[in-house]
């Protein structure tokens, strides 16, 4: 019984560290993407082009969000295809092909 | 165990990774499956919060991930002939799912994707959002060109294969003809036969599509596209030989004949050709000539009197005269015995029958027998000029019997034994003749 307590302990202290440090990570200057997708808000004193964050982080492969009932995106193919919104203050869905952290605007 | 599971779920929640969040996943998982619980003694409960907890997190991974996106982005090209792509319509559907439910876009820079020739459609929106693995179809609405099929990855998107529009069959040239070459652009059939007409189509196809459907139809000016064949005025061909290894690559030779008959209207003809593309999209052209005025007649080859005695007439002859060309005809008579122009109508083994013996009723039989006075009132005689007769024979113009023949009557008179006996031979010449008659 006690290894088994121990493990749900350690379990879940294993599963808060790396929440902590997902949750840690949303500095707006610092923002780790791991590959695949991503709920990230950014909030930017200027904001940017999603052409312009995606040229700064190739490894994006796309940025969306809703509006409404549809999807607004900016694909990284065909040398960026999609609609070329200006990253606000919202949540966006940021797809990546690897860990990375978001490179922003200095 | 309860306030563990449920402080989890609000980090599991406010986790942005999905990967991470797998990892969570993986750790309940494997906690609920060795069976861990804080209060063994209540089973019920011990078995049932697990499940609740798991409903929940299935719950929140599911919202997050329904409001996930993912792109299908893909490219149609122009069509070959010069259509554009820009501002047409794609639709994306799950063939599991049928097309109803479906997405749709525009091409090009009014679509979502900005860009020229692209589309970019979310998948996720479909009403059953598309999942990794599943085949997804795509397809140009209100033109033809090929639907693709794409298979949703787990990437950020997925490019679909080409699409290109599809080009219809474009005919460069359709010339018609008969198997002559002189003159050209003019037909001249053959009396009481057939005569070779081809159509000669050269067909462009840009996507290399095979054709089918490659049909020909040879009809007269009065005619119509798509009327029944009738050996007067309408023939179809709808086994052309195609040459492949005609031409460049893009192009196919046809060749649709038809063996038109000698009683074939005169007048302009219509070579029209129609073919498809493997897609049903059709082009089609023609071109025209002209079928030239075939004058003939023919007639049987011995008009036998039998023995007819001396200073008597003949019993009635009955010869048919058939219209073997593609124009009502009247008729030249013109007799001789041995040569042309010896004003006989019989030369015999010994003497003669002069011309005006021989004697035709172009219309109305005459039976029994009778005298040469009688013989004179009803018949004509035979001369040794050329008469042109009315005669208004008309063409052929049924398919399964002849219907283009009169019958003419004729009957000689033989002079006494001095003037003419023994076995007695003559000519006429009949000949067709489209002016007017007597």
């Amino acid at each position: 019984m006690k290894n088994k307590t121990a493990f749900i302990v350690l379990a879940f202290l294993f599963a808060f560290s790396l929440s902590f440090i997902v949750i840690s990570s949303q500095d707006a200057f610092s923002v780790s993407l791991a590959e695949g997708k991503n709920k990230v808000r950014i909030n930017l004193s200027e904001p940017i082009y999603a052409e312009t964050l995606i040229k700064l982080n190739p490894d994006i492969e796309a940025i969306s969000y809703m509006e409404g009932n549809r999807t607004i995106g900016y694909v990284n193919v065909f040398d960026g295809v999609g609609k070329n919104f200006i990253v606000a203050d919202r949540e966006y869905e940021i797809v990546a092909s690897k860990s990375i952290n978001l490179v922003l605007p200095s | 165990m309860k306030l563990l599971q449920v402080k989890a779920l609000i980090w599991f929640y406010h986790l942005r990774s999905i990967k991470v969040r797998k990892i969570v996943l993986l750790i309940f998982l494997v906690s609920e499956n060795l069976g861990f619980s804080e209060h063994p003694k209540n089973e019920r409960q011990s078995r049932t919060a697990p499940l609740i907890a798991w409903c929940i997190v299935f719950l929140i991974c599911m919202i997050q991930l329904a409001s996930a996106a993912h792109f299908i982005v893909g490219n149609v090209d122009n069509s070959f002939e010069g259509e554009a792509a820009n501002g047409k319509q794609v639709v994306l559907w799950n063939p599991s799912n049928g097309i109803n439910d479906n997405v749709t876009d525009t091409i090009g820079p009014s679509g979502n994707s900005g860009a020229n020739n692209i589309y970019m459609i979310d998948c996720e929106m479909l009403s059953t959002p598309c999942v990794v693995g599943e085949e997804v179809r795509i397809r140009v609405m209100d033109y033809t060109a090929y639907d693709v099929n794409l298979s949703v990855t787990g990437a950020g998107f997925d490019v679909a294969p080409n699409i290109t529009l599809n080009s219809r069959p474009n005919i460069t040239s359709i010339l018609v003809d008969d198997d002559i070459g002189f003159p050209s652009n003019q037909v001249d059939l053959i009396a009481a036969s057939t005569r070779n007409v081809i159509c000669d189509i050269v067909v462009e196809e840009y996507d290399k599509d095979a054709m089918q459907n490659a049909v020909a139809e040879f009809y007269h000016a009065d005619s119509y596209i798509g009327d029944s064949d009738d050996n007067n005025s309408h023939y179809t061909n709808a086994s052309c030989f195609a040459n492949d290894s005609y031409g460049t690559e893009y192009e196919t030779q046809f060749l649709c004949g038809f063996e038109i008959l000698y009683y074939a209207n005169p007048g302009t003809w219509n070579c029209f050709f129609e073919v498809e593309d493997n897609l049903s999209v059709s082009s089609n052209s023609s071109d025209s000539t002209s079928i030239n005025t075939l004058l003939s007649v023919g007639v049987q080859d011995i008009i036998n009197y039998s023995t007819v005695n001396p200073e008597k007439v003949s019993d009635e002859i009955e010869v048919n005269i058939t219209n073997y060309g593609n124009i009502m005809a009247n008729l030249s008579l013109f007799g001789y015995g041995e040569t042309m122009g010896d004003g006989l109508a019989m030369k015999c083994s010994t003497g003669n029958i002069s011309l005006e013996n021989e004697k035709y009723n172009l219309t109305n039989t005459n039976l029994g027998s009778m005298n040469l006075g009688q013989a004179d009132l009803v018949y004509s005689n035979m001369s040794g000029q050329t008469v042109i007769k009315e005669f208004n024979l008309d063409y052929r113009t049924k398919e399964d019997e002849n219907d283009a023949f009169n019958s003419t009557y004729w009957r000689i008179y033989t002079p006494s034994l001095a003037k003419a006996r023994g076995t007695c031979n003559g000519n006429i010449i009949f000949g067709a003749f489209q002016g007017a008659g007597s």
